[in-house]
């Protein structure tokens, strides 16, 4: 769980203007594969109406111009946000604690074998597996706590979709 | 009159145990939804979306409403007691709601707002009753020219007047309208952008994607900027005080408030884009500028609470109407609603009041009962639901995560869509650390489609002709509105300069050392 913590700010302004160009630069790719597929599909059909590609080139043309707008904007000028914090968009923020991008990201892979092993050991085992695997990176001080917390609550959220509202959640391993 | 006898009918309609049970469970579900930072009622709903699968429509509508009372009100309560709002719509509750907290009034200030927002509910109920109507009769003349044109102008109104940067909502906007073209061609048949993936022909479902925008996104950017290790300052709150109650003159000087901002509130609410945030801030400038001690807005004045908590009550109420008559969503919360009536076979839009009268009043009804059912829970269980506030996020967090999981795979039992969820958690996370906008995807998500056949529509009825647009009047209106949208961004700024250079003026003749907290701008997203 390590922090970054704000660094001197001609650093912090260096790689946060770097990391969000990256994000517009895939964007724009993806915006950019958008558009090439859509040039594949009909603009207008042979009775004269909209064709199936009339849209998505609409799109995706309007969006390669305005990825490349934000893209250009973000590698040419520091954004103000970045001197008070990045935008978060609602101002719904606490206090600055750091940031720990890295206890992001172990979360959004535990998150993903969560999804890869749903189905195949279970919704309950592989739920339990997930809560117990969070608990012990988030909340290291209490590890009763957290295998308590980590079975019970997995018993309780299979129990609440499986039988009270008979979602059909995957057995995987288990015989039930 | 009829329409009130429609509502009372509506009313009735609903009152049987297993709905008033449904409403109970919805107003606590909400509550403790809405009471964990980070989440708001968008979230909510769509968490709770798939909880409502094995009700009947009414019954599930009723709940929904219900979560999303609750939900609203839980943002109050963390806005009042540690200074974190749920979401935008009640970041205005905060200025001084936590400052009641701070000297010991944590208990009036949030009967007061439970107050307000069951009053904001009331007047909200009673209004849509009228607007919906006659708002539905007026859309029903409306032909797919004038529908797209109001669906580009909801778009447009949530980027320029909610966004803060028109660029990068636009850009959001048109990141649903690209994944709302995923699947069959409804026009011709063909298949776009499935890769042949049997999954994908039908589309890409809207649920993971508000699941994964609202709640895995928000559950990331938490974890990311260290929420996880937030010690809360934390203002207890007991029902057994006897500071607990609001004194005879929080009671005085909240009734203009209310009354002012629940009015505000619904005319705000029931422009497609418009949501509560606006409206709860415009509240409190509007109740800040007409009060007679705005020295005391910032710290801990009840009116600059009630204000805004009626406002983004009642603006949720009037973003019914464009919800129910024109088929568009006004907010991101409206957003997840469309969706699951769309998941039942109910097409909002002009017809529905007339096709389905029952479900529309008993919408409209759930409302008010929801509120009504809030107002008892809250007077009696504020304690209960101020104490989940202490869980830790740490320990909160992966038990969201795997009900966002597992919810998302009791839909259509689907890993492909858990994984589309989980992507678009990621996506929405790099979407609020750069300043885009979820609720402008999920809106053109949710409207693509409808933008899509309208304008097929119109070319079909113009033989491909453009100039239709002008050629009516309606939509030549809509046009001029459209027109007056995109001129905003380029005005707006010098307009914002203006006032605030007045408000600085006018705050350092009254008090030099007054907070100024509206004038920071104007927080993106919406309630």
């Amino acid at each position: 769980m390590t922090a970054v913590h704000p660094a001197p700010v001609a650093e912090t302004r260096r790689w946060q203007v770097g990391a969000r160009a990256v994000f517009f630069g895939i964007l724009l790719v993806v915006f950019a594969v958008y558009f090439q597929i859509a040039l594949g599909m009909e603009w207008r059909t042979a009775a004269g109406r909209i064709g199936p590609g009339f849209f998505p080139r609409l799109i995706g043309a309007v969006g390669i111009v305005l990825t490349l707008v934000a893209l250009v904007r973000s590698v040419r000028r520091v954004e103000a946000e970045t001197e008070t914090g990045p935008s978060t968009g609602t101002g719904t923020d606490g206090p600055d604690l750091g940031r720990h991008p890295r206890t992001m990201a172990i979360v959004v892979a535990a998150s993903a074998a969560l999804a890869a092993a749903f189905t195949v050991l279970g919704a309950l085992v592989a739920g339990a597996l997930f809560l117990l695997g969070c608990l012990w990176l988030l909340n290291r001080e209490h590890p009763v706590l957290n295998a308590v917390l980590g079975v019970g609550l997995a018993v309780g959220l299979y129990l609440l979709f499986q039988t009270l509202l008979n979602a059909g959640l995957p057995a995987g391993v288990l015989p039930f | 009159m009829d329409v009130f006898v429609d509502l009372g009918q509506g009313i009735l309609a609903l009152l049987t145990v297993q709905n008033v049970l449904l409403l109970a469970a919805g107003v606590m579900i909400g509550m403790v939804v809405g009471v964990i930072p980070g989440l708001g009622p968008s979230a909510g709903l769509a968490i709770l979306l798939p909880l409502t699968f094995g009700l009947d429509p009414t019954g599930a509508i009723i709940m929904l409403a219900a979560v999303y009372y609750g939900a609203m009100y839980g943002g109050t309560i963390t806005s009042v007691l540690i200074n974190t709002p749920g979401e935008s719509a009640t970041v205005a509750s905060t200025f001084d709601g936590y400052p009641l907290a701070r000297q010991g009034r944590a208990g009036p200030a949030l009967v007061i707002a439970a107050v307000a927002s069951f009053v904001a509910g009331t007047v909200g109920a009673v209004l849509i009753s009228i607007a919906a109507p006659v708002t539905a009769a007026v859309a029903s003349s409306f032909g797919p020219p004038e529908l797209f044109l109001v669906v580009i102008a909801g778009l447009l109104t949530l980027i320029v007047v909610v966004g803060r940067n028109w660029l990068l909502g636009a850009l959001s906007a048109l990141i649903g309208f690209a994944l709302a073209t995923v699947g069959v061609d409804i026009g011709g048949g063909a298949q776009r952008y499935t890769f042949g993936s049997t999954e994908l022909i039908n589309g890409i479902d809207f649920i993971p994607v508000a699941i994964g925008l609202f709640g895995i996104g928000e559950i990331l950017h938490t974890l990311w900027r260290g929420g996880h290790l937030e010690r809360l300052g934390y203002f207890a709150v007991g029902a057994g005080s006897r500071g607990f109650w609001p004194t005879r003159q929080d009671v005085r000087e909240s009734r203009g408030p209310i009354l002012r901002g629940s009015l505000l509130g619904f005319a705000v609410g029931t422009a497609p884009g418009a949501g509560a945030t606006v409206a709860s801030l415009m509240s409190y400038t509007l109740e800040k500028s007409v009060s007679r001690t705005p020295e005391r807005f910032g710290k801990g004045a009840m009116a600059g609470l009630a204000g805004p908590e009626a406002a983004n009550n009642a603006a949720s109420a009037g973003a019914m109407v464009p919800l129910l008559t024109l088929g568009i969503p006004g907010s991101a919360s409206t957003a997840v609603l469309i969706g699951g009536f769309l998941m039942w076979g109910l097409q909002p839009g002009p017809l529905l009041m007339e096709q389905n009268p029952e479900f529309a009043w008993g919408l409209i009804a759930s409302m008010y009962l929801g509120n009504v059912m809030l107002l008892l829970v809250n007077v009696f269980c504020i304690p209960v639901f101020a104490s989940i506030a202490r869980v830790p996020f740490r320990m909160l967090a992966p038990v969201i995560i795997l009900l966002c999981v597992a919810g998302t795979y009791s839909v259509n039992g689907s890993i492909v869509e858990v994984a589309i969820m989980l992507a678009c958690g990621v996506l929405g996370f790099f979407m609020r650390r750069y300043g885009m906008s979820p609720a402008a995807m999920v809106i053109a998500l949710v409207l693509g489609p409808l933008a899509e056949e309208t304008l097929r529509q119109t070319m079909i009825i113009s033989g491909g002709d453009f100039t239709i647009f002008v050629h009516r009047p309606t939509s030549l209106v809509l046009l001029v509105v459209i027109a007056v949208l995109v001129l905003l961004p380029t005005v707006l700024p010098r307009i914002r300069r203006a006032v605030t250079a007045r408000i600085a003026t006018l705050g350092g003749r009254r008090s030099p050392t007054e907070h100024e907290h509206v004038g920071g701008g104007t927080p993106g997203g919406s309630g």
